[in-house]
């Protein structure tokens, strides 16, 4: 059953998806009860297309930038010169999470202006905590007797790591991934508040000339890319995770 | 040859291994047995430097163990663990491919020696190579881990309670396969075990081990006969001791001239066998035979029960 309604669903999905983006004028006779006065139906301040791309490449863009970070620490507190290192980078990493991104933009701005850096700075922080820790947890993991005899045949430290740990931690690392892109997706379109351009553009467009209509469809373009890609990731990590002989249990 | 000289181990205030020396000749086996705790992993990891030795000397064939990087010096010694490690992320062929891919041996090179690997082992390449080792049965796994040790051709076999966690026909099967190689290939093999039976059917030598300190090195026929004071004696000194005696040594070393009634015996079955036989078949002699059939003389309960032990 869920063989067939999966790949149907996802297809579905999509469908929607560039249909909203790319004929928005098909959802007319549907939005128009959500707006008053004869205000547009369909948000004509921009390209919803354009939007979608600089909205998917912030997230990018974020998202590979927390990775590097979020895997070079939790790496480094995973070593024996490092483990010393691991309550502190656990608080700061929980602090990112923990503060608001809007107040982070709010402290941003002063210091690097309007746009894109802000909000690159509030989404990298707010996406550390997952990959940090399912690094840790992946690297953990990895059963005992595989690093020794890794380490019996004369691997070095790094090609342990490179060649064993991290091929090993992956599939829970990606896990971690997963969760940090989708929620970068939703936590992205405050970013519109600071002038970076994004999807939130369409939703802030929105709130501001109290059409419903628009709010929709930009909340419902990021819940469908974010349904997405959260499933493709999803799809990635089982693959890997089969490769290894063992499957993923992600942790947060 | 390996030698142990005045060899000690500290983890914080605990003495793991205390001053332990001993030497291991070349092409045999040597059993390190003890409980857990015993020391006896430390000292077989101080070996190949897994573990740092606190105080002491190790020579491999005279050569200072200390002289060479830890890396370098675990390539060259091949090393075996319990539950065999094998990389899961890697295919067969790839995890026999270890070592000699650290040394840099050209492909074609490493291709042929997978193949002669499995080939050892009974393993069809063309079946075995690209499996994972989730795909394989715990005995092939165990194959695996030990064709992967002696990928690279090394004189030295190091093993860590290598049937640890068979079932005990595979483990009967993969003892097997571990004497014939070793007697094939001619290497060094030192392996760790808590089980004294196990000791005694694979060791050329046994070295017994308990908190840390060697108490006895002997060949088994030895441990079995003049057991140490305490550990020792505790360890051997079960109802099966005659048993195991009689296990050491092949019906062809007491075989007898003359002839007697009854189906034959192997030259080549241990004295242990020839012992059930006898009992079984309610006789006092039964004739022996060479491996191609013919009567080579008999063997005797009164022969057997002078070997199988000490007056008291």
């Amino acid at each position: 059953m869920s063989r067939i309604v999966g790949p149907l669903a996802r297809l579905a999905a999509l469908a929607l998806l560039l249909a909203l983006i790319l004929r928005p004028d098909w959802f007319v006779p549907i939005l128009k009860p959500f707006t008053e006065n004869d205000a547009p139906v369909i948000y004509n301040q921009g390209s919803l297309l354009s939007l979608t791309l600089y909205h998917l490449g912030l997230v990018a863009i974020a998202s590979l930038i927390g990775t590097a970070l979020a895997l070079v620490m939790g790496v480094f507190v995973t070593r024996k010169v490092g483990a010393e290192f691991l309550p502190l980078s656990r608080s700061l990493v929980n602090i990112g999470q923990t503060f608001p991104p809007v107040a982070v933009l709010a402290l941003a701005v002063p210091v690097v202006g309007f746009g894109l850096k802000p909000t690159l700075i509030a989404l990298v922080l707010y996406g550390l905590l997952p990959i940090f820790e399912n690094t840790i947890t992946g690297l953990k993991e990895v059963p005992a007797n595989v690093v020794e005899a890794a380490r019996g045949m004369g691997l070095n430290p790094t090609q342990q790591l490179f060649r064993v740990e991290l091929p090993l931690a992956l599939p829970v690392i990606l896990a971690g991934i997963r969760l940090s892109v989708v929620i970068n997706m939703g936590t992205a379109t405050i970013g519109s508040t600071v002038a970076a351009k994004g999807l939130g553009e369409v939703i802030i467009a929105g709130l501001l000339t109290s059409n419903t209509s628009f709010i929709l469809q930009g909340g419902i373009i990021v819940a469908l890319l974010a349904v997405l890609i959260y499933d493709a990731l999803s799809i990635l990590e089982r693959r890997v995770a089969r490769r290894t002989g063992r499957l993923a249990e992600g942790t947060l | 040859m390996i030698e142990l000289e005045h060899v000690s181990r500290r983890f914080g205030d605990q003495l793991a291994v205390d001053d332990v020396s001993f030497s291991v000749e070349r092409g045999t086996i040597t059993v390190i047995v003890g409980t857990s705790g015993s020391g006896k992993s430390t000292t077989l990891r101080m070996i190949n430097r897994l573990i740092e030795p606190s105080a002491g000397t190790i020579r491999i064939d005279g050569k200072d163990t200390a002289s060479v990087s830890g890396e370098e010096l675990r390539r060259g010694i091949g090393y075996v663990i319990q539950g065999n490690g094998l990389f899961p992320h890697w295919t067969v062929a790839r995890n026999i491919a270890t070592v000699p891919t650290l040394l840099g041996w050209d492909s074609s090179r490493i291709a042929k020696r997978v193949d002669e690997l499995l080939t050892l082992f009974s393993m069809k390449p063309e079946e075995f190579a690209n499996k994972f080792p989730h795909q394989l049965s715990g005995g092939e796994q165990q194959r695996v881990g030990v064709a992967r040790a002696l990928a690279a051709e090394p004189g030295l076999l190091l093993m860590d309670e290598p049937f640890g966690a068979l079932d005990p026909i595979i483990r009967a099967k993969a003892q097997e396969d571990l004497l014939a190689v070793q007697q094939r290939l001619g290497i060094t093999v030192v392996l760790v075990t808590h089980d004294m039976e196990e000791a005694i059917h694979l060791g050329d030598r046994i070295a017994v081990m308990d908190g840390g300190r060697l108490l006895q090195y002997a060949p088994p026929a030895e441990i079995l006969a003049r057991p140490a004071h305490g550990f020792v004696e505790k360890l051997v000194n079960g109802a099966d001791r005659p048993f195991r005696l009689l296990s050491l040594a092949p019906v062809s070393s007491i075989v007898e001239p003359g002839t007697a009634e009854g189906p034959p015996i192997a030259a080549t079955a241990t004295l242990r066998d020839a012992l059930s036989e006898l009992l079984w078949h309610q006789r006092d002699a039964l004739p022996v035979a060479s491996a191609d059939g013919t009567l080579v003389g008999r063997i005797s309960l009164a022969a057997l029960r002078a070997h199988a032990g000490v007056p008291a």
